[in-house]
């Protein structure tokens, strides 16, 4: 007699991830800790961004200020906390629009195919053709530099690449004999589209998703360094290492260092959870 | 061959044009031009007179259409048009700052490859080994450095230890090597770092795969030294998704190069660009963003050619 199958629970499946994955685990949990921080940065922040204490300017990291401080006695360490909210927010809500428009063109270039797909793709071509960050910048420089012009930009370069994923996918899923036979028993292109072929072809979309996170993250930061980015007095981590505080920099290492690390680490941590995730969701790669 | 090589050409046509036709509208839709700028500028001081007729002479006053006609034929004659800012031609500033970013990136590529493969074969033969491990870790955390801070970094240190800092005043190759290479070693390496983490890591899971085939399993049965079955055997397969990653990711090392040359003071395109924008020069950016597109499309045409020279198998008709 059979045994009855363990039914696969959310929690059941994070506990397998977490044994199956450790470094993915890890992963998992540094981005986790960077949304609370990013979240409650108004309860976490010892001080607040805007705070300044000119006779504490350019301290060096103490148990008062963990990071230090910049040339306007500001505390590093807050607007390194406050910093992730622009860092994530941006990263977020650009993948997300990047993501979900290139996979909806990519879904329909891949399974109508014809005029429509020749046109997407030869437009794809173009974007792709560009360097990322000069594609980037353009845009931001004909829009302005905000935080939504910021978001628009990166979702606009990011689009290509989940456009190219989705249409790969979808036309080597197009040839599996299950939408054969879902064909063969009468269903309609529409819900073969949507009910056999899009549920096979969510994954890597997912692990696209998390490793382009990592991109978007560094994209935010090189065009706030170079001055496109969310305007201050917001902080952001690419802006804490460009402007007035540059010039401080080899008096006050501190001040180029934690912001660069934040960023490394976050962007270690989504590439580190992507891999994990690709692993576990590509059934190739299981060994 | 020879036609696959035509029609891949005229592949290229609707690209540039795309990409000519999207960054003009972007930035011909950009608030405030060139005129408004040098008018700021001068401390308001330019006469309303002067503004137009220098918005007529650059054609600044006509419809966005009809400007794009006028581009468009000049560019059909092979003129790219006149810098907003100085009135020289396009075409020679772009001529005299590609070498330079061309240097860069190479010297970036060679280290890339120099760093990349050797790791990726180590971490792909010693697969689960502390090698492996450091290889692996190095790599992604390479690829996850934003390439600004590294370069930051790798000025701020030397000069706070040795009080070391790069040749600032630029020398080209060929009239002073040692300063040139002095000057576009660091970027060099920063530019090449990301890049060799991206092909480490392909250059260790593609020689894995190939050291799974049966004519691995043969090589290696027929009594061929390990050393003779991974360079002879396994690398020249194993390589081959390698050099289309190197390829695909040519677009990464150019983007890379517009941020780096800005922080070392590079005078390449990438430094070319970034002041374009700034400056509102549309004739400039427009030019270097079609030449940095052209170069991506040439380096994958380049690229598809290399897998007939390197697997007998792919013959392009």
């Amino acid at each position: 007699m059979a045994l009855p199958r363990r039914r696969a629970t959310p929690l059941r499946a994070i506990v397998r991830f977490c044994r199956q994955k450790p470094l993915g685990a890890i992963s998992g949990l540094i981005i986790v800790a960077v949304v609370l921080a990013a979240g409650l940065a108004d309860w976490v922040a010892p001080s607040h961004y805007r705070t300044q204490d000119i006779p504490a300017r350019l301290q060096g990291p103490s148990p008062q200020h963990f990071f230090g401080t910049d040339d306007l006695g500001r505390d590093i360490f807050s607007r390194v906390i406050y910093g992730s909210r622009i860092s994530l927010l941006v990263g977020l809500v650009a993948v997300a629009l990047g993501v979900v428009h290139g996979s909806i063109w990519g879904f329909l270039s891949g399974y109508l195919g014809g005029k429509l797909d020749m046109t997407v793709q030869r437009l794809m071509d173009a974007i792709l053709a560009v360097p990322l960050l000069v594609m980037a910048l353009v845009v931001v420089a004909t829009l302005g530099a905000s935080l939504f012009n910021v978001i628009l930009a990166l979702a606009f370069i990011l689009t290509p690449r989940a456009n190219r994923l989705l249409r790969g996918s979808v036309l080597s899923a197009r040839e599996n004999i299950y939408v054969e036979a879902a064909r063969a028993v009468g269903c309609s292109s529409w819900r073969i589209a949507l009910r056999h072929i899009l549920p096979n072809v969510t994954a890597p979309i997912i692990v696209l998703a998390t490793i382009s996170l990592g991109s978007a993250i560094i994209t935010e930061a090189s065009l706030s360094f170079l001055g496109m980015g969310v305007p201050p007095p917001f902080p952001t981590w690419g802006g804490m290492l460009s402007g007035e505080g540059r010039s401080y920099m080899i008096y006050a290492p501190w001040i180029a260092i934690f912001p660069g690390l934040a960023i490394t680490i976050t962007v270690l941590a989504f590439n580190l959870l992507g891999d994990a995730l690709r692993d576990v969701l590509d059934p190739r790669l299981r060994s | 061959m020879g036609k696959y090589i035509v029609r891949r050409l005229f592949l290229l046509v609707p690209v540039a044009i795309v990409v000519y036709t999207l960054t003009f509208v972007f930035i011909r839709v950009a608030p405030g031009d060139i005129v408004d700028l040098m008018l700021d500028q001068g401390g308001g001081g330019g006469t309303r007179v002067a503004a137009e007729k220098l918005r007529a002479q650059l054609h600044l006053d006509k419809p966005i259409y009809q400007q794009y006609f006028i581009y468009s034929w000049g560019l059909l004659r092979g003129d790219l048009g006149v810098s907003f800012r100085d009135g020289k031609p396009v075409s020679s500033e772009l001529a005299r700052r590609a070498p330079i970013t061309l240097e860069l990136t190479m010297m970036a590529l060679v280290l890339a490859l120099l760093i990349s493969i050797p790791a990726g074969v180590v971490s792909a033969v010693k697969q689960d080994t502390p090698a492996d491990y450091v290889s692996r870790v190095g790599a992604v955390f390479f690829l996850s450095m934003p390439s600004f801070w590294l370069a930051l970094l790798i000025l701020i240190f030397p000069a706070i230890w040795w009080g070391y800092s790069p040749p600032v005043v630029y020398k080209s190759l060929l009239e002073d090597p040692v300063t040139n290479l002095r000057q576009l070693l660091p970027p060099a390496f920063v530019l090449g770092s990301a890049y060799a983490g991206i092909l480490a890591r392909f250059t260790r899971s593609s020689l894995l795969e190939v050291l799974r085939q049966d004519y691995i399993r043969t090589a290696r049965a027929k009594g061929l030294t390990e050393r003779a079955v991974i360079y002879v055997h396994a690398m020249k397969n194993g390589l081959i998704p390698v050099v289309t990653m190197a390829g695909l990711q040519s677009a990464t090392l150019l983007s890379g190069a517009v941020i780096v040359e800005s922080i070392f003071n590079v005078p390449g395109l990438g430094n070319l660009t970034m002041g374009s924008i700034f400056q509102r020069d549309y004739a400039q950016l427009q030019a270097n963003v079609l030449f940095f597109a052209v170069v991506v499309v040439m380096i994958n045409l380049l690229v598809d050619l290399s897998y007939a020279w390197l697997d007998p198998r792919v013959r392009y008709s």
